[in-house]
């Protein structure tokens, strides 16, 4: 039996923090097992519109993990930037096999609707986005990070500015040509 | 051309300021800037055109990949389980629209189609209602071309289907894979018009016939699906509203916008002739294998549908029979006048074109004969056997009738009382109710889905088996157990949230402990599958009063397998030590010599630690020995040194800071947290504690602080908060000398199997400075402080004030008021003490709590933490207790800069409010004000205090200022200068939270009250909450000093 405990998460958010990356490592799984039961209880309770909102699941998750009364606030913009990462990666995973298992055609197809085929295109559209971010990354790490943390955690201007320590004033500049440069990307990715 | 980072950087530049610049001057400041490099200009532009197409739903990309994989995996979790009698095997269908399942009805033993449909399309009851209406009548036509409906219900809230299940494929499906034969072909399309017919004379109109709605039975069966359903699942759109075809561009797809009628893509309200062109749309792409309208985009198939007509079918089909083109052309005429006007037109058209193929195909085949005659013998009993079997279907049908319709009642009465319960949240009583009433009519979906959303599988096993497990709600202490079964119990559902839970067995001692259904199992301290199994401890085992924590990881550390004192040490025990001679025996005092010899010389602890007689014992103790009665109570009073010589003494130790917290297994729920004892009265027995700990240990919340092994900057970890203190110390580290001896201080011990890694042992948390430096940050200028203040001015609307209640009570009378909020059309709620020794009109003081009164839900019943506010009225003055926005009744999320932001202005306006109806009442004096905030109220509400002018003294009670970055409008850095009223400023020498030099010192120096009427009282050898008379007296004296002496 392990144990996850709030004090576990607030400590690897430090040492990640303070550069050591074996923390990450460990605190993927913590926060995906999280992130994923919040995401399935949020639906659950809002009955009325399964709109997630990526922006409440990663609060709330950083609630739990992390010991409020321990929790400083540079704690709280670390934890941010892990469930961005965890989310992009979770999401993308999902995106990647939904879309394989409709190529595939294993489904027995019954009766297939407009929203289902929204969410498929929704899918490509986030792989061609994860593909584009990768490659941002590659030119500018810094707007692709703007990028994940307002798209992936939800994140305000201002909130993503005290995270990565910038103006808000330079978020926003970032985030234009950002989402500019990658709506190009996903387009004309598009097959 | 390669992008690389450097051009990339130009790029950027220039992108970004053209943005920034009027659209007309955009081009020409292009052009300037990428004077002599055509392709950075056409980079540029490029940019800046997508920047300006961009749509705003570009952010949403994940979300919405979010909601699909949550609905995915909702439908999985569904696999095995049972929808009311419908066991679900198999997902076979998937969308929007609904996922659908394949499925065992388990009373009829025979296969199901069930589609469960989204939670949203429940909105709107009537519209539910009507594609109820809508779908059951066309399923009760009977019609073989209409898929069978078995049954519309709803489980938790979510309307479900349950139809026929039909093997063999879609239309869609069918046509994507091959060119179907205009053979089979015109058999499908007859079918469907034969379908539709029957449901057009019924009044009903499909609205969505498309290739996915067609099933294709493999005996040749055509069966149309989803009668009703497209006009329960589409948008709200009054007639000719425009905005349809726009928001068909953004949600909708091609697969729908194909088979859509113009009137449909107008917006328009439909009837039977878009059936038609339905109809037709699929007839034309059944036999020319192409869509008939097509476009790259839903707008441009839309446009299409409008404005194109369709090129001709010889095009795709040279052989094509004009006939049938005709028919085809006469279904999609734009005009709904000039197409068909009934179905029927068209299926007779059908049929007499399927006559002439098949008259062209005479002479080729000759069909075979399709029966042969039954022997008039064995007609007979077939007959006799048929006639029997309906009589006897008949008489138990009016048996099940009867009865059905005497306990259908009753059902009712059970299903509304268990929503009833979903919907407070009282998920025990849901488990209670629901498992009686399942009992009573099994597999009811309406019974089984809440049941299935509020509780969760656990796993339970003991060593040995056979232990009775039963549970109750966590705080429902006098409640009666419920039986969950006997161990093993593998995957049996308990009800989520807290719970208390017994095992007991003959011979064995019992437990007791939390367990928290719904968290992850390991936090909860939870028994799970991969647990192992609990030790049951023989009756009079040499561990008594111990309970067993496996180890495991806490924190950093490992730790090994350990019992801990099930209750803090009590009086008895502790005074076995005492009397044995424990203070003298130099054995237990190692750690005291080491670190304390220099000071206290050699005489022992025994002269060191002495009760208040001059005894060797704790210090609340007189004469060697505690009060009477005391027996059971915490031994209080100690320093580190004594505890952790009484654990040596008797084979123990102290825990260590992390088999502390591991065996509190903090919740995050506060309402497990004031079952501690928190009354401020003083400890309490160890026998009478509430809060029990998920491996079974008592009063680790509350009652007495519990020293713990590790040190701090030469001093001692000390958890779990007393009496006196607010329920968030029972979360929150605490750390005071290790000679301390308050009244407050315990302990409890443990023992280890082998001692954990040395790690758990070493000092804890040094070396953690304050994020921030407050002795060297400066306030925000004046221009900048008059901008921040613009934030939290309001109208002053009608306040609307109402008496919700009132309450006598011994020294003062109760009033429960609430007026209109300066925000969002809400209510403030207030709770007013008014003295009963005292004339009007009364001096009021204003109380802000500490951050305790946001984990809390209620402020109707006994006020939590009172004991630091009721000597008010009793006192003369009137104590106002707004429930500021976030605390108690008026929860609001709190998370994120912009809403920690939100909440101090709000915090602003209710105190503003508050005054103005003081003000509005004559029984207030409008001139004698005071605030009086704790913690929260002294630290992050600072900002009210500086704003409101009407105030005429402040007490800031255990603050300062602390943590991080917070927006500098509501930083109270920036607001201690503008405070100019008088302030007493309260706090213990050893508060870890808001440490005297490093937080509580700088609020005081930066206070803008002139010296010789600001004054800081640091209470010796308190922590975070100074001793309470001490309070009283400094706080009476301020007031009578500022507010003058009270009116009686």
């Amino acid at each position: 039996m392990t144990t996850i405990s709030q004090t576990d998460v607030t400590d690897l958010l430090v040492h990640w923090s303070e550069g050591d990356q074996e923390a990450l490592n460990k605190l993927i799984p913590l926060v995906y097992d999280e992130l994923h039961k919040l995401a399935s209880r949020y639906l659950r309770r809002e009955r009325r519109d399964h709109t997630l909102q990526t922006t409440a699941v990663v609060h709330e998750a950083y609630l739990k993990l992390v010991n409020q009364r321990d929790a400083n606030f540079e704690n709280r913009l670390h934890f941010f930037a892990v469930a961005a990462q965890i989310m992009r990666r979770i999401l993308v995973d999902y995106a990647r096999r939904h879309h394989a298992s409709k190529r595939g055609g294993d489904l027995y197809k019954l009766s297939f609707d407009e929203a289902l085929l929204t969410s498929e295109e929704k899918g490509a559209d986030l792989l061609a986005l994860d593909e584009a971010l990768d490659r941002l990354a590659a030119i500018d790490p810094r707007q692709s990070r703007v990028v994940e943390l307002r798209i992936f955690a939800g994140l305000t201007l201002e909130e993503t500015a005290q995270a990565l320590n910038i103006s808000p004033s330079t978020v926003r500049r970032e985030w234009s040509m950002a989402k500019a440069w990658l709506n190009r990307q996903i387009k004309n990715n598009d097959p | 051309m390669a992008m690389t980072p450097e051009r990339w950087q130009q790029v950027k530049q220039i992108f970004q300021s053209a943005i920034e610049r009027p659209l007309s001057e955009r081009d020409g400041f292009i052009s300037q800037a990428c004077a002599d490099d055509p392709d950075l200009r056409s980079q540029v532009q490029s940019l800046i055109s997508s920047y300006d197409t961009t749509p705003d739903s570009f952010q949403s990309i994940a979300a919405n990949v979010a909601a699909q994989m949550m609905f995915d995996d909702d439908a999985k979790s569904l696999l095995g389980h049972c929808i009311g009698p419908y066991e679900v095997t198999e997902r076979i269908g998937r969308g929007g629209m609904g996922e659908v399942f394949l499925a065992q009805d388990s009373r009829l033993a025979r296969k199901v189609a069930l589609k469960l449909l989204p939670f949203h399309v429940t909105q709107d009851k009537q519209r539910l209602e009507r594609f109820k209406q809508e779908a059951r009548a066309a399923s009760a036509l009977n019609h073989p071309n209409i898929l069978t409906i078995y049954e519309i219900g709803e489980a938790g809230g979510r309307p479900f289907i349950a139809t026929e299940f039909i093997e063999g494929e879609t239309l869609c499906s069918r046509i994507e894979g091959s060119r179907i034969g205009p053979e089979q072909a015109m058999d499908v399309a007859i079918q469907i018009a034969s379908g539709l017919n029957a449901a057009h004379e019924a009044g009903i109109v499909h609205r969505d016939i498309k290739p996915e709605n067609i099933m294709l039975r493999r005996d040749g069966y055509v069966k149309i699906l989803d009668f009703g359903l497209a006009k329960l699942i589409e948008p709200h759109v009054a007639d000719n509203e425009v905005s349809t075809l726009i928001k068909t561009d953004e949600g909708m797809i091609m697969g729908t916008a194909r088979y859509m009628s113009p009137e449909q893509a107008r917006g328009q309200s439909v009837d039977c002739r878009t059936d038609i062109w339905s109809l037709g749309v699929v007839l034309y792409e059944m036999f020319a294998g192409n869509a008939p309208f097509a476009g790259d985009s839903a707008a441009d198939v839309i446009a299409a549908i409008l404005d194109k007509e369709p090129v001709s079918l010889a095009h795709h089909l040279p052989e094509v029979p004009s006939e049938l083109e005709r028919i085809i052309i006469k279904s999609l005429r734009k005009e709904r006048e000039d197409r068909y006007q009934v179905i029927k037109e068209l299926l007779v058209d059908l049929k007499d074109l399927k006559r002439e193929f098949e008259r062209a195909e005479e002479g080729r085949a000759q069909r075979p004969d399709k029966g042969r005659l039954h022997s008039s013998a064995r007609l007979a009993i077939i007959a006799g056997a048929a006639v029997l079997a309906i009589l006897l279907i008949v008489a138990l049908g009016v048996w099940m009738f009867v009865r059905r319709a005497q306990s259908e009642t009753e059902r009712k009465a059970a299903v509304a009382e268990v929503e009833r319960l979903v919907d407070l949240g009282r998920f025990v009583d849901v488990w209670r109710i629901g498992r009686a009433a399942l009992q009573r009519w099994p597999a009811d979906p309406q019974l089984e889905l809440p049941m299935r959303a509020t509780t969760q599988l656990v796993t339970i096993a003991t060593d040995p088996p056979g232990a009775e497990v039963a549970f109750k709600a966590y705080e429902d202490i006098s409640g009666e157990w419920l039986s969950l079964g006997t161990t093993p119990l593998n995957g049996v559902r308990a009800p989520l949230g807290q719970l208390r839970w017994r095992l007991t067995k003959e011979g064995f001692e019992p437990f007791e402990a939390r367990l928290e259904v719904g968290a992850p199992a390991a936090a909860a301290g939870r028994p799970d599958v991969n647990a192992p199994p609990i030790r049951l401890r023989p009756v009079g085992g040499d561990v008594e009063r111990m309970v067993f924590v496996p180890g495991g990881r806490e924190g950093a550390v490992e730790l090994t397998d350990y019992w801990i004192d099930r209750t803090e040490v009590t009086n008895r025990e502790f005074k076995v030590f005492v009397d044995r001679g424990g203070y003298q025996d130099p054995k237990f005092w190692t750690h005291f010599r080491q670190e304390r010899s220099q000071v206290l010389g050699h005489e022992g602890a025994g002269a060191a630690f002495r009760d208040r007689t001059g005894r060797p014992g704790p210090s609340t103790w007189e004469l060697g020995s505690y009060p009477e009665g005391k027996d059971e109570y915490p031994v209080s009073g100690v320093s580190w040194f004594e505890a952790a010589a009484y654990c040596q003494s008797v084979g123990k130790t102290l825990p260590t800071v992390f088999h502390w917290k591991k065996a509190f297994g903090a919740s995050f729920f506060v309402e497990v947290l004031m079952l501690g004892n928190f009354d401020g009265r003083g400890p309490e027995a160890t026998t009478q504690l509430k809060e029990v700990g998920p491996f079974g240990t008592y009063g680790m919340a509350g009652n007495v602080k519990e020293w713990v092994w590790n040190e701090f900057e030469g001093q001692r970890y000390i958890l779990g908060g007393a009496w006196n203190e607010p329920v968030y110390m029972a979360t929150m580290d605490d750390v005071r000398p290790s000679l301390d001896r308050a009244e407050t201080h315990g302990c409890r011990c443990v023992k280890e199997s082998t001692p954990s890694e040395a790690a758990a042992y070493a000092p804890y948390g040094a070396g953690s400075q304050p994020a921030r430096d407050f002795t060297k940050e400066k306030p925000v200028n004046a221009a900048a402080f008059e901008i921040f203040r613009r934030f939290y001015s309001y109208d002053r609307t009608p306040l609307d004030p109402r008496i919700e209640r009132t309450e006598e009570a011994e020294h003062w009378r109760r009033e429960r008021v609430s007026f209109v909020a300066a925000y969002g059309g809400e209510r403030v709620l207030a709770n007013i003490l008014l003295p009963k020794n005292a004339a009007p009109p009364y001096q009021a003081v204003i109380w802000f709590p500490g951050s305790y009164a946001l984990d809390l839900k209620s402020s109707d019943g006994d006020l939590v933490f009172s004991y630091y506010f009721d000597f008010l009225p009793r006192s003369g003055r009137a104590l106002v207790y707004p429930v500021y926005k976030g605390t108690y009744e008026r929860q609001a999320p709190s998370v994120g800069t912009s809403q920690q932001r939100d909440l101090v202005v709000q915090w602003s306006k209710d105190l503003g409010r508050t005054i103005d109806y003081l003000e509005s009442r004559s029984d207030f004096d409008r001139d004698k004000l005071a605030y009086y905030g704790f913690s929260m109220g002294a630290d992050e509400a600072l900002p009210i205090v500086a704003l409101e002018p009407r105030l005429k003294a402040g007490i800031l009670l255990s603050g300062g200022l602390i943590g991080g970055v917070r927006s500098p409008e509501v930083e109270p850095l920036n607001f201690l200068p503008r405070i100019k009223v008088p302030v007493l400023l309260l706090g213990g020498r050893n508060d870890f939270i808001y440490p005297v030099e490093t937080s509580q010192a700088p609020v005081f120096k930066l206070l803008g009250t002139p010296p010789e009427h600001k004054r800081h009282v640091v209470f010796e050898g308190a922590g975070h909450v100074p001793p309470r008379i001490e309070v009283i007296r400094e706080i009476l004296d301020w007031l009578d000093r500022y507010l003058g002496p009270v009116r009686r």
